[in-house]
């Protein structure tokens, strides 16, 4: 089975009614694909599960002064 | 008759294309229309090239459904003649050529025929029917020119005529690199080609055409989204439009009989700044040479039906 970009460089005269086929079928798959991926990147990212680092204010010296 | 003009500058047969332009600034008509000045390249410009032929093979997708072709046949042949448009400058006996080679990034041959098949796919089902005739023909690829009085015509192309929501529209495709949303919709109300169409509409097939319903496509190197939206008219918005048409004429009329065109200089700067800024701009007496040098030559016809 040639693939597309050589199905595309053919001289369309050349090309079978299966050959047409193949490009239908292929530009096909890459629809359901890139629908896929919209869809996902439609979701909003889960919230990360990693343990959350404690930050020492006091030790950055970012904590307020007490008069 | 062959020539859009009555008299030198007394053009009677307009487009939404040269009504555009005297719309835009009446300098830009002159050099556009009367002058027959272009971009240099322009003939070969990507964007129109891909829009003509993705326009072409959707008509030819509906015709062939209206034939009683199934979806998949109509896909087939559409696909198999958008390969064939694409492909350039065979010989006499049809050997030879090579694949169209765009000088888009994202309006390439391949997403030519990519957004073809995925237009079908996507519409399939739930299309929206297309308008059939009287006569039994489907209401497609409709070239137009229609006497709308006063001795002034319009003409242009339609690309269909659809039913939705018990309505008829116009259809009209459009192909864009641009983020479609609601504001793409709003540039088509008020708007000089809608409302010539919806005008058209009517008085082709003698039916109320509520509008236009632009099947947008945005074109990107990896994917093709789609979008349809809506540029409806009213009977009295098309009847107060027709009213501008004929009074923007007569003034395009006095122009004409003074052969002077006077510049429109708050348009120079709209739309990424008119191709006719740097002319406008220089002396008078040395934008011929300027024209001559910079810009191709070619007769904008609305009397000559598109192929």
């Amino acid at each position: 089975m040639a693939d597309l970009a050589e199905l595309f460089a053919r001289d369309p005269l050349q090309l079978t009614d299966d050959n047409i086929g193949e490009i239908v079928k292929e530009l096909r798959a890459k629809r359901e694909n890139f629908l896929l991926g919209d869809k996902a990147a439609a979701k909003p990212p889960k919230p990360s599960s990693a343990p959350k680092i404690k930050l020492d204010l006091a030790a950055l010296g970012l904590k307020k002064k007490e008069p | 008759m062959t020539s859009p003009f009555l008299a030198p500058g007394i053009q009677f047969a307009w487009d939404s294309t040269s009504l555009g332009w005297f719309k835009e600034c009446p300098r830009k008509y002159y050099y556009s229309m009367i002058r027959g000045y272009a971009q240099k390249g322009l003939s070969n410009s990507p964007h129109l090239f891909f829009g003509s032929v993705y326009q072409k093979c959707l008509e030819t997708f509906d015709i062939l459904l209206a034939e009683g072709k199934s979806h998949e046949e109509a896909l087939h042949a559409i696909v198999r003649l958008g390969l064939e448009l694409t492909w350039l400058d065979r010989a006499e006996d049809g050997s030879g050529g090579a694949p169209w080679e765009s000088t888009d990034n994202n309006k390439t041959r391949f997403a030519l025929i990519r957004s073809i098949v995925w237009h079908c796919i996507e519409y399939q089902g739930h299309t929206m029917a297309t308008y059939i005739q009287a006569n039994g023909l489907p209401a497609v690829e409709q070239n137009f020119k229609i006497d709308v009085g006063d001795g002034l015509m319009l003409c242009g192309h339609l690309d269909k005529v659809v039913i939705w929501d018990e309505a008829y529209y116009v259809m009209d495709h459009k192909t864009t690199k641009s983020a479609i949303d609601a504001n793409y919709f709003k540039q088509f109300r008020p708007d000089n080609q809608m409302s010539l169409y919806t005008i058209a509409g009517q008085i082709i097939f003698d039916q109320p055409i509520a509008g236009v319903v632009i099947d947008a496509a945005q074109i990107m190197v990896g994917f093709t989204r789609f979008f349809r939206g809506f540029a409806p008219r009213t009977p009295d918005e098309s009847e107060e439009w027709l009213k501008d048409f004929k009074l923007t004429v007569r003034y395009a009329h006095a122009c004409g009989e003074v052969n002077y065109w006077p510049m429109n200089d708050k348009s120079c700067h709209d739309y990424g700044g008119c191709v006719f800024r740097s002319i406008c701009g220089g002396a008078p007496s040395v934008r011929d040479a300027i024209l001559d040098a910079n810009f191709d030559k070619r007769e904008w016809n609305p009397l000559i039906p598109r192929q």
